[in-house]
């Protein structure tokens, strides 16, 4: 009776055993911008779905058939993925997935969107769950090889940097050497910190919220966050606490976070579909191609560039075909409907406070590192 | 001494009954003094401090603004009126029950709604306003046409009737809405389909709630008898389903059941050799799931105690009588044993309903994860205690509501009393 009984519980004790491997893989350090590359978001193994190679993409026919694009967003980060009040999206990161629907279905309101956890989030692209993944997701060597995953063209470069209020008289990074610093728990943020001011004393918070309840009541000199972040919370700082004005985001910037869309390894078609369309935002803006022009200059394009872009024909020229696998007008859909880089930019990042002009979202042609390859 | 022979008492003008009570009870000593007076003082500040924030510093527009996004979160906005539909069928059973079991005593019930009146005003307006004002009445006409029942031979089929039709009106609320998109792919016939991961604020709370209690209590009821049961495979099972469970955190069981059945189950897979394309996990299911699974197994121990405290002869009792094992459990040691355990049942329910907002971590969008939502919205950043405050108050009704309707089941039972 006794062996009896140990031998029905040892599948059991497996199972528990699973239960504590699988909890120590997850561990979440969710919410804000700065997403640190977690180890366990490597533990899922690459899935095997059958999508062939070359130029056949079954995640563009899943797409196809099913009238819309899943893409995996994030909706509280202000600026680049909010739920607004009527119950709809927006943001940089929206508008990306907007572009990417209307270069697939012709349509940048076909988007069903799946708000996803820092943690969640490379699992739920491994796994098909969403086509796309535009959720401010920082490009590491860990996520494009061990994760089996593609990152398209960089569409935000975002830095970490300091937050110090304008009365204390900070002027760089240096002068923080030995003075209190708030940042978030459990993010690179933390560890970047650590590296370039190793004397000064750190205090970490969950939210975003908490740290500035800290900062307003001076437990901290400095607030350190990736610049994107720093921005947005300084142009909503409250006014009884002084308003934007009593703060100065320092310039240098520490850390290195590019943020653009993610897609799976096994899909090399769809992977250069969304890299086109980000690039085509990109060409759109250096050839001056916006929302409110583009019909015109694709009954009458002004360059051979343009009419490429625009997949119409120039001087007499045919058409050539991309070989993506969509409407050669692909780009004339999504400059119409959702615009170029530049418009994108105005519409959602401007408004949280963070001046484009001098940055490395600047287009390469002012100084930024906004480039397209040739559209052609 | 007989009470004949004392005088009559003097009788004293209010403020020196008031200064003589203050001097007993709260400056007896020099110590008592110094504690009241700090105490009144620390109080005082707090109070001060919260009535600034509430009626000076908070901006209560990130409220006004995102009530959809509190009720329902993304849930589409032209399907809205299922939820109405819904709320309409709830009014109108929680009149019927509250006229058949509910207190009569109708003061307190009603003060706290004419309470409710300004911040039902503040928070709703058009459609919604007009909606909610015929919820209400659809209540009030249910409360009225019960009205005769409660007094009169018809109670008891009128209150087995109106616990069929919660029952039979939770299943028909659910299974279309619930179950229906989580488990058929495609488009359904006669409505659209809303995918569950639009479900959120309120509601998603509420039926998160709802179904995890309605799932929990049946299936822990099971495995605490399970566990009293003499066949050893099923006594084993129990044991170690309980003692797994409770070992582990309500947050792992989540992850675990988004993690691995997830990767478990592809976009395109098949079932017994049936390719399902456009298949699809339901998100909602799983945090349903979890929570049923958690839930049940705190319920087995709260109602295995129940179980234990009833006396071995109540057994021997009904043997006697010629009962099968099956009737003696349903007739006489269950209704014993959760008559004594309401109390810590309601709690595990309360529990399980704020444990809901632990969904979060699976990116649904709960009461709580709205309050996380909402102030990151440009032109709300930072609003966060206005928001948090808010859920808070709903919190708190119905954690409340739920703790006073224990208390009046209670009541109706004679638990203490007999």
């Amino acid at each position: 009776m006794t062996l009896k009984r140990s031998v029905a519980i040892l599948p059991l004790l497996l199972v528990a055993l699973a239960v504590i491997v699988f909890a120590a893989c997850g561990d979440d350090d969710d919410g804000d911008a700065t997403d640190s590359p977690t180890p366990g978001d490597g533990t899922a193994a690459p899935t095997d779905t059958d999508a062939p190679s070359g130029s056949h993409s079954q995640i563009l026919q899943d797409v196809i058939d099913r009238g819309s694009l899943n893409c995996g967003v994030n909706n509280a980060v202000p600026g680049f993925g909010n739920l607004l009040p009527d119950g709809s999206f927006a943001g940089f990161d929206i508008d990306y997935c907007k572009a990417v629907a209307a270069a697939v279905l012709g349509d940048s309101e076909a988007v069903d969107y799946t708000p996803l956890s820092a943690s969640a989030r490379l699992t739920a692209v491994q796994t098909g769950q969403v086509d796309v993944l535009i959720r401010n997701t920082t490009w590491t060597t860990g996520r494009d090889a061990d994760s089996g995953l593609t990152f398209a063209t960089t569409t935000f470069y975002d830095g970490q940097g300091m937050m110090v209020r304008a009365a204390d008289g900070f002027t760089s990074v240096d002068d923080l050497a030995a003075a209190t610093i708030c940042s978030l728990e459990g993010t690179t943020t933390e560890l970047n910190l650590t590296d370039r001011l190793p004397d000064a004393e750190l205090v970490t918070y969950d939210s975003n919220d908490t740290l500035q309840t800290a900062f307003i009541e001076e437990r901290c000199d400095g607030w350190t966050s990736d610049k994107s972040q720093l921005a947005g919370r300084r142009s909503e700082f409250p006014a009884d606490s002084g308003g934007p004005e009593a703060l100065v985001v320092l310039g240098e910037t520490f850390s290195k976070e590019p943020l653009g869309p993610v897609t799976i390894d096994n899909d090399a078609q769809w992977s250069d579909i969304v890299n086109w369309v980000v690039i085509g935002t990109i060409a759109a803006e250096e050839l001056g191609v916006t929302s409110s022009n583009v019909a015109a200059m694709a009954a009458d394009p002004p360059s051979v560039s343009v009419a490429r872009l625009l997949g119409v024909g120039f001087g007499g020229e045919a058409v050539t075909d991309t070989g993506l696998d969509v409407d050669v007008t692909f780009m004339q859909d999504v400059i119409a409907q959702v615009g170029n880089y530049g418009e994108i930019y105005e519409t959602n990042v401007t408004p949280i406070g963070i001046v484009r002009a001098g940055t490395l979202n600047a287009l390469w042609t002012d100084g930024g590192m906004i480039y397209s390859p040739p559209f052609k | 001494m007989t009470a004949a022979s004392r005088p009559a008492p003097p009788v004293l003008p209010p403020h020196v009954v008031a200064f003589r009570w203050a001097r007993a009870n709260l400056f007896s000593s020099p110590g008592n003094s110094v504690l009241t007076v700090v105490t009144v003082v620390m109080l005082s500040f707090a109070a001060f401090q919260a009535a600034r924030f509430v009626f000076a510093t908070a901006e209560w527009e990130i409220i006004e603004a995102n009530r959809g996004l509190f009720f329902t979160g993304p849930f589409p906005r032209d399907e809205f009126w299922r939820i109405w539909v819904l709320l309409h069928g709830t009014a109108a059973l929680s009149g019927l029950s509250w006229r058949l079991w509910g207190s009569l005593d109708l003061r307190r019930p009603l003060a706290f709604a004419a309470a409710c009146v300004p911040l039902y005003i503040f928070m709703l307006e058009g459609d919604a306003l007009i909606l909610t004002s015929t919820c209400i009445a659809t209540f009030a006409a249910a409360y009225f046409a019960a009205w005769p029942v409660r007094f009169s031979r018809f109670r008891d089929r009128a209150r087995s009737t109106t616990v069929w039709l919660w029952i039979l009106g939770f299943m028909a609320a659910m299974l279309p809405t619930a179950l229906y998109p989580s488990f058929l792919p495609g488009q359904g016939g006669l409505f659209s389909h809303v995918p569950d991961r639009e479900w959120g604020g309120f509601f998603l709370t509420m039926v998160l709630a709802t179904v995890g209690i309605a799932v929990s209590f049946p299936l822990g009821v099971l495995l605490a008898i399970g566990r009293a049961s003499t066949f050893p495979v099923i006594r084993i099972f129990c044991v170690a389903y309980i003692e797994m469970i409770r070992a582990v955190p309500l947050v792992t069981i989540l992850y675990m059941s988004f993690f691995i059945l997830r990767l478990a189950i592809r976009h395109e897979t098949s079932v017994l050799g049936i390719p399902i394309t456009g298949y699809e996990m339901s998100v909602v299911f799983m945090a349903m799931l979890g929570l049923i699974l958690f839930s049940a197994a705190y319920i087995a121990e709260i109602v295995r105690g129940g179980l234990q405290a009833v006396p071995r002869g109540q057994v021997e009792a009904g043997q006697a009588l010629g009962l099968g094992g099956l009737q003696v459990l349903t007739l006489i040691v269950l209704p014993q044993a959760l008559r004594a355990v309401i109390p810590a049942l309601v709690s595990q329910f309360i529990s399980l309903f704020k444990d809901t907002s632990l969904v979060f971590i699976l990116a649904l969008t709960d009461l709580l994860a709205v309050a996380r939502i909402a102030p990151a919205q440009p032109g709300f950043i930072g609003h966060h205690a206005e928001a948090l405050l808010f859920i808070a108050l709903i919190y708190w009704v119905v954690a409340f509501s739920m703790s006073r309707a224990s208390q009046q089941l209670e009541r109706n039972l004679g638990v203490g009393e007999r």
